[in-house]
């Protein structure tokens, strides 16, 4: 059913002709003072930059351009160039205690400047070294569920549209544009198929290399003048511009369809904004402290990467599940979230002052992941938690029986009647930090079964069994 | 010309056969169940081709940045006798520093005249022949061999990057070369598995190749050396006996399904009707898929075709899946919406509740 969401909205989406949202609230944090950035490479040569346009929400592009970058003293003149920019932009987000939010077109653009990011830092200019540093702030956090660091268009049109076309054909960012707004008395597939043509990615079209930017890059090479040269830059220029120049609006119009108020606030976001300001400042503390960026992560490291990716999923769903309507909706569907209707409240008196409190819920889910042992939190309102004790399957209806454990005070004041939602327990991002330095902790020492040592024996002072198989098999 | 040829190039209906090479070869593997471009490949055609040649328009088009930077890397790697290559294999302590022994069958042959292709092919196995034969002259490095692999009785020549083996293995391993950069964990996962698949083409080759000698195919093993170029420069870094069995058991059913022989080729077409014909095109059972854009040029007419026929791949694989007890999309909508004829069976009335029921939810979610 979760699977059928998405198929029943592209089905809508087709028979409209037009996208049709999939959310009611914004699923991505837009700062205000984000900044576009387009970067277009030559085909082949993944870690370069043809073409760049910058620029802030509603703001024009500012467009630089190399006419080969295989030319690295070219190629670096250009990467210099930008260097100030995001310098410059880093530093006031620093001041103002907030993050850099770097829009690009899509997953492939956001590919490459990892790729980039990855490069640059090796070379040995320190300028460009330093482009690379700052980029692999974006790069490392953009595969970080809930990163607001590095946003690709496409990506977060998705979050709130589905469109009459495959998943893979909505990374064309005008493609998915002309879904989402298209042109009146056209059909829309005419219309998808024109926007098709529209390069979006970080590459230009072969044929228009092969008919145009090849022969001015040969000329440009060929030139026997400055002035000859200079002309040739200049035609490598406007080509270039006219085509990294409707990227850039692309993503503009994508950060203003976002922006606007149709999508309701998400408070979900508000503890993703306080996340990733805090992720950007330790960033920026380590720089400062010269601390080396790796290519590849030490064994120690990836393992507490990896750790950290886990809770950041973890913690990302839980406060959505709070706090964003569609995706309790889905959790509901999928069965993360019971949804059921108090039908009792059960007082049990252990004692003087000794209480405990039983809720049984009523649901009709078709699907709920639940077992005796699993610990749910109401979702809406008092803290309280409950344990589950008892799932028993009543026709149509699961009635759930669950202990409180925090929340006493609140479930002694509950009457029967009301439908609640219970889900996973509030996000906690504070914990990676405890979690993180308790890894630490034990791998400091290496574990005898990941090393060559074997601790030493230390016999039990129980008696040994006659048959030790069978003492074992009776564990069982 | 062999019967066989004579049947493919009535079945062309005068266009010239193109060399589909490994790659067009992997290309069957990715969509198994689209007999319009298993039909293409075995007629000696690519989809490209068939675009620019029948329909009259732009086939795929390689950037030539790309091309160049694949040439360069590939003459880096294989020009001057190879030594870039040997490295790659010592240094991995791959080759023993006795086991030197290259030979370039593109400088044995050159040229791109069919007698020097043919030429290639028969130096390629006269080498293979030494090295069975367990003649200690048998090369370490084959570079740019030629082989020929039978796909449903007709001999497709496959030109590979190269072959190696030690002195004391059996057979040779292939060797694949592409230029895209090494990104470790980064590097993307579709581009090695369809790298490894073209390797494994050619290990079929190789298969074939012993099995007609009498030799136990066997010994020419599922694993695959692949070179891939370090970030920013064109220094190799080589990935030898990577597991390809996977792609090989794909490539290997996938050359097995039907049409597996000339005679169903020919069935499908109506008597007279060749390949040189749009509506023959068109006529062919496709198989359009979200990949297929990947890999083949005729992915917009598939697409067209699913489109208008109301496939529910037009929506994604996931759709496709949801959507199978529909058939198509104008009946899935019908089930949605509540209009048209009744359920047809079990299967659908459960796919409409479960869509109106997605239906209720999705109006709850994105009305808020």
């Amino acid at each position: 059913m979760a699977d059928l969401l998405h198929v029943a909205a592209r089905l809508r989406a087709l028979q409209n002709g037009q996208a049709v949202p999939t959310v009611s609230q914004r699923q991505v944090v837009i700062q205000p003072h984000a900044r576009i950035l387009t970067l277009m490479s030559m085909a082949g040569e993944d870690t370069s930059v043809h073409a760049a346009a910058f620029g802030g929400f509603g703001e024009p592009a500012q467009v630089f351009v190399v006419a080969d970058p295989r030319r690295r003293d070219d190629q670096n003149a250009l990467l210099r160039e930008l260097l100030p920019l995001f310098e410059d932009y880093y530093a006031q987000c620093r001041a103002t205690g907030t993050f850099p939010q770097i829009w690009v077109s899509s997953t492939g653009a956001l590919g490459h400047l990892d790729t980039l990011a990855d490069r640059l830092r090796f070379t040995d200019e320190p300028e460009i070294r330093r482009l690379g540093e700052l980029w692999t702030y974006a790069g490392e956090r953009s595969p970080v569920a809930g990163q607001q660091a590095l946003i690709s268009a496409s990506g977060a049109l998705r979050l709130h549209y589905a469109t009459g076309q495959q998943e893979a054909e909505d990374e064309h960012l005008l493609a998915l544009l002309t879904w989402i707004d298209p042109p009146r008395g056209r059909d829309i597939f005419a219309a998808v198929a024109t926007a098709e043509e529209t390069p979006m990615g970080v590459k230009t079209d072969p044929l228009f290399d092969r008919s145009s930017l090849q022969p001015a890059i040969d000329d440009f090479h060929k030139a026997g003048s400055d002035a000859e040269r200079a002309f040739h830059q200049t035609r490598i220029q406007h080509m270039l511009e006219g085509v990294i120049r409707p990227i850039y609006t692309a993503t503009q119009r994508a950060m203003a369809l976002l922006g606007q108020p149709r999508w309701r606030d998400n408070p979900a976001l508000d503890e993703l904004t306080q996340q990733e300001g805090d992720e950007f400042e330790r960033f920026m503390q380590a720089r400062d402290g010269g601390h080396f960026l790796p290519y590849h992560d030490s064994a120690k490291a990836g393992a507490m990467k990896i750790a950290a990716r886990e809770r950041a999923v973890t913690n990302v769903e839980a406060g959505m599940l709070r706090h964003d309507h569609a995706a309790r909706e889905r959790g509901v569907v999928k069965g993360s979230v019971l949804r059921g209707q108090l039908v009792d409240v059960r007082e049990h008196h252990l004692g003087p002052w000794l209480f405990e409190y039983d809720l049984v819920l009523s649901s009709h889910q078709d699907s709920l992941h639940l077992r005796p042992g699993d610990e749910l939190w109401l979702m809406d309102g008092a803290k309280l938690s409950m344990e589950i004790a008892e799932i028993e399957r009543r026709g149509p209806f699961t009635w759930v029986t669950g202990r409180v454990g925090d929340g006493k005070r609140a479930a002694k004041k509950m009457s029967v009647g009301p439908t609640l939602d219970f889900g996973p327990g509030a996000p906690n991002w504070r914990s990676i930090g405890l979690e993180l330095g308790q890894m630490s902790i034990r791998l400091t020492n290496e574990p005898w079964t990941h090393g060559d040592l074997l601790p030493p024996a230390t016999p039990s002072l129980h008696p040994k069994p006659a048959n030790l198989r069978a003492a074992i098999e009776d564990l069982t | 010309m062999t019967p066989e040829n004579a049947r493919l190039a009535r079945l062309r209906g005068g266009l010239a056969a193109v060399e589909v090479g490994a790659r067009g070869i992997e290309s069957v593997a990715r969509n198994t169940a689209c007999t319009r471009l298993r039909a293409i490949v075995i007629a000696g055609l690519t989809p490209s081709e068939v675009i620019k040649k029948v329909f009259n328009a732009e086939g795929d088009a390689m950037s030539p940045f790309a091309m160049t930077l694949t040439q360069n890397f590939e003459r880096r790697l294989l020009g001057n006798g190879g030594p870039s290559l040997l490295t790659a294999y010592r240094e991995k302590g791959l080759l023993a520093p006795t086991e030197v022994k290259i030979t370039s069958v593109e400088d044995a042959a050159p040229g791109d005249r069919p007698m020097a292709r043919s030429r290639r092919v028969s130096e390629t196995q006269r080498l293979l022949d030494l090295k069975h034969a367990g003649d200690p002259r048998a090369p370490n490095l084959i570079l740019s061999p030629r082989l020929p692999l039978e796909i449903v009785g007709v001999s497709h020549p496959v030109k590979l990057a190269y072959l190696v083996a030690s002195d004391r293995e059996p057979t040779y391993r292939i060797g694949v070369i592409k230029s895209f950069a090494d990104r470790g964990g980064k590097t993307d996962k579709t581009d090695i598995r369809a790298a490894c698949r073209e390797a494994a083409v050619g290990t079929l080759a190789l298969r074939q190749h012993i099995e007609r000698r009498g030799g136990d195919p066997e010994i020419a093993v599922d694993r695959v050396d692949m070179v891939l170029r370090a970030p920013g420069s064109f220094n190799p870094r080589l990935f030898a006996e990577m597991r390809a069995e996977s792609e090989l058991a794909s490539l290997i059913r996938a050359l097995s399904t039907a049409p597996a022989d000339l005679d169903e080729v020919e069935r499908l077409l109506p008597a007279g009707g060749t390949l040189a014909d749009p509506v023959m095109i068109e006529r062919l059972p496709n198989n359009y898929r979200s990949a297929c854009k990947e890999h083949c040029a005729l992915w917009e007419r598939c697409r067209a075709h699913a489109l208008a026929a109301g496939q529910p791949i037009i929506l994604g694989d996931l759709a496709a899946e949801q959507l199978a007890a529909a058939g198509s999309i104008p009946r899935a909508l019908d089930l949605l919406n509540g209009r048209g004829r009744p359920p047809d069976n079990e299967a659908e009335a459960t796919l409409m509740a479960a869509l109106r029921d997605a239906g209720q939810v999705l109006d709850r979610i994105a009305n808020g």
